[in-house]
């Protein structure tokens, strides 16, 4: 029973984790809350499809071509239209991905129909299996989630802190201005976080959709990955991680002890108390939040 | 008065007041009238557009104080407009109370919530503040639906049209007059307000709240005054809409119609009512025109299921586009031209 239960805590935190990780990368960049995150997200899980059906099945070059082209898109979004915004009203911020968003979404149906697709259509089955803790039953792709989100955060972590572009990623969110004297090409580095937040979260979105299946309400998932990102602290990556943690066991409890429907509104519940108290999160650096 | 377009303005009396040069007065005689005899120059289809527009124009004036002129995010409009529409149900259902005594309600409710959406507004601003009200939204439509599904019926709760004894509103035509005169009230009354001190406060809480504050501006206070002013606008018009459609349920009250209404504030062009009014006139015939080239290209069975994605890509290229290129909205297009002509042919690069 509480196997079980941690073992659904574990599943649903790993999609909010691996989108919010996404949030996080872009607001340490670039300061930009990216509202159209869970569209890429969904644009991203149609190309897998896609490719996969395509390449009859060959699904883990599928899922790398996938991520790789969502990577390419997020960062000629950043040039595209995110550059020559900065400096804007937070409003701007907002709107602007919002409306990419929208547009995205709108252009996604156009291209594939509102119809759902299913990954057996592209043979990929997704079989009950038997963990070997506590007898607990899980599908194949649940182990593959919990697996990446495992997985990114560290590795995202280990380049953060090891690699030439992670330090120089670093230094940018520390301050833009002096990482530009010090010769980092800083509009390079912000479009590489635009595009590894948007690889990120059309990883979660592919995941995600070949567990269940595939149609553009999928975007929604982004929506309450949210709250995770802000409870965790909207600058911080293991943040994200705790913060999808927490926001999927208040669901859950919210699920066994009061009622289904209140777990809909459990993340955002927490976000508005966590805004009241610690607006910059579990993890967060609070001097970079304006206060009245 | 050097300037042969009169918008030199010399005296104290000129730069407040309400209808401050001659071409407006112009424009006043003629506008009005065609506003008032607009209906009868319409189809139902039209008259329809018309009247929601009306609607949108109540709620994108308030909507405009608050993000406009105070300066404060807000994506809880939708969900102060779902308060307005369920405070006349609730009135109506339990109490069974005629429509048109519910309107004090509705004020009084809206008001209460603003304020209490508003608090967050005390300690957070910008992002944070917008991330609030969000989380604000999803509550009050929880909330709302599970008084819908326990209380109303699945679809909501119908009611009966506004009776004011004599006659009843109960057609197109007489909804424009009723939603006409509303809607001219409070752009009347928005158009007097930024002329006054409380707008030039909200302006400076916008601009730099620091120094409002130290201009002796109380910045708390005049936060909450915008929200509460903006929700009992918003709930009024939710409520209209709710009357209107003559069904309370909180399916119409959706995200998406915050983000709207937060579209077009700042397509229509911040912090002017005149901005404002444009706005909800200029998106739902953006919406309706993709609808209007469907036919006009003859296409049949394939339209349906491509009219909702296509209006999302315009709707979301066009915020953009606003965005990037003329951030003053149609307002600020509007002042181009009309720069252009009063200077022509003397152009010059300076200036505005």
């Amino acid at each position: 029973m509480t196997m079980s239960l941690a073992a659904n805590v574990l599943a649903a935190a790993s999609v909010y984790g691996l989108i919010a990780v996404g949030y996080v990368i872009v607001y340490r960049a670039t300061r930009v809350l990216n509202f159209a995150h869970g569209y890429i997200m969904t644009l991203s899980a149609y190309l897998f499809f896609t490719l996969a059906i395509t390449l009859n099945g060959r699904v883990w070059v599928a899922v790398l071509l996938a991520v790789i082209l969502t990577f390419v898109f997020g960062a000629v979004l950043y040039y595209a239209v995110l550059r020559s915004l900065t400096g804007r009203p937070v409003y701007v911020g907002i709107l602007a991905t919002l409306a990419v968003g929208f547009t995205v979404i709108g252009a996604t149906i156009l291209i594939w129909s509102p119809r759902a697709y299913y990954a057996y259509e592209f043979g990929l089955h997704n079989p009950l299996w038997d963990i070997p803790v506590a007898g607990v039953r899980m599908t194949m792709m649940r182990v593959v989630l919990i697996g990446a989100f495992i997985l990114v955060p560290l590795l995202l972590g280990l380049w953060l802190r090891y690699a030439r572009l992670g330090i120089q990623m670093r230094a940018t969110a520390e301050d833009p201005e002096l990482a530009a004297l010090r010769g980092i090409p800083i509009n390079w580095v912000f479009a590489v976080a635009w595009g590894t937040a948007a690889a990120i979260g059309g990883l979660a979105g592919m995941l995600f959709a070949a567990n269940a299946n595939l149609d553009p309400s999928i975007h929604l998932v982004a929506l309450k990955a949210l709250p995770a990102a802000l409870v965790g602290g909207m600058d911080s990556i293991i943040g994200a991680v705790v913060g999808a943690l927490v926001i999927a066991l208040s669901e859950a409890l919210a699920i066994q002890f009061i009622n289904p429907l209140v777990s809909q509104v459990m993340p955002f519940a927490l976000m508005l108390v966590m805004l009241m108290v610690r607006p910059w999160g579990l993890f967060g650096s609070s001097e970079h939040l304006e206060r009245v | 008065m050097l300037l042969a377009n009169g918008r030199l303005k010399t005296t104290y009396r000129q730069e407040v007041a309400l209808v401050s040069t001659r071409a407006r007065w112009v424009a006043l005689a003629i506008g009005v009238p065609l506003f008032a005899l607009l209906p009868f120059f319409l189809r139902s289809p039209q008259l329809h557009l018309a009247n929601l527009m009306l609607i949108g124009i109540i709620g994108a004036v308030g909507l405009n104080i608050l993000i406009g002129l105070a300066g404060q995010i807000s994506l809880g409009h939708a969900g102060f407009m779902a308060l307005g529409a369920f405070s006349s149900g609730i009135v109506i259902h339990e109490l069974g109370w005629p429509y048109l005594a519910t309107l004090p309600v509705v004020v009084l409710t809206s008001a209460g919530f603003g304020l209490v959406v508003g608090l967050p507004a005390l300690r957070l601003r910008g992002l944070y503040l917008a991330l609030a009200t969000l989380a604000f939204h999803f509550i009050i439509i929880f909330a709302l639906s599970e008084y819908q599904s326990h209380r109303l019926a699945a679809e909501g709760l119908r009611i009966p049209p506004p009776d004011f004894g004599l006659f009843q509103i109960n057609s197109l035509f007489r909804w424009y007059y009723l939603l006409g005169a509303v809607a001219a009230v409070v752009v009347a009354g928005g158009a007097n307000l930024r002329r006054s001190r409380t707008a030039r406060e909200w302006i400076a809480v916008r601009d730099r709240d620091l120094v409002g504050r130290a201009l002796g501006v109380n910045v708390g206070w005049m936060k909450l005054k915008a929200f509460v002013l903006a929700s009992v606008l918003a709930g009024l018009s939710g409520s209209l809409f709710a009357a209107y459609l003559r069904v309370v349920s909180v399916e119409g009250f959706t995200l998406f119609v915050a983000i709207e209404y937060i579209a077009i504030v700042i397509i229509g062009g911040l912090g002017s009512v005149a901005g404002a009014v444009l706005g909800a006139i200029f998106l739902p015939l953006l919406r309706e025109s993709i609808t209007w080239g469907f036919d006009l290209i003859g296409a049949g069975a394939r339209r349906q299921q491509q009219l909702i994605p296509l209006q999302l890509s315009m709707f979301g290229l066009t915020m953009l586009a606003f965005l990037i290129f003329e951030p003053r909205g149609l307002m600020g297009l509007w002042r181009r031209v009309r720069d252009y002509i009063d200077l022509w042919p003397l152009r010059h690069r300076g200036g505005r």
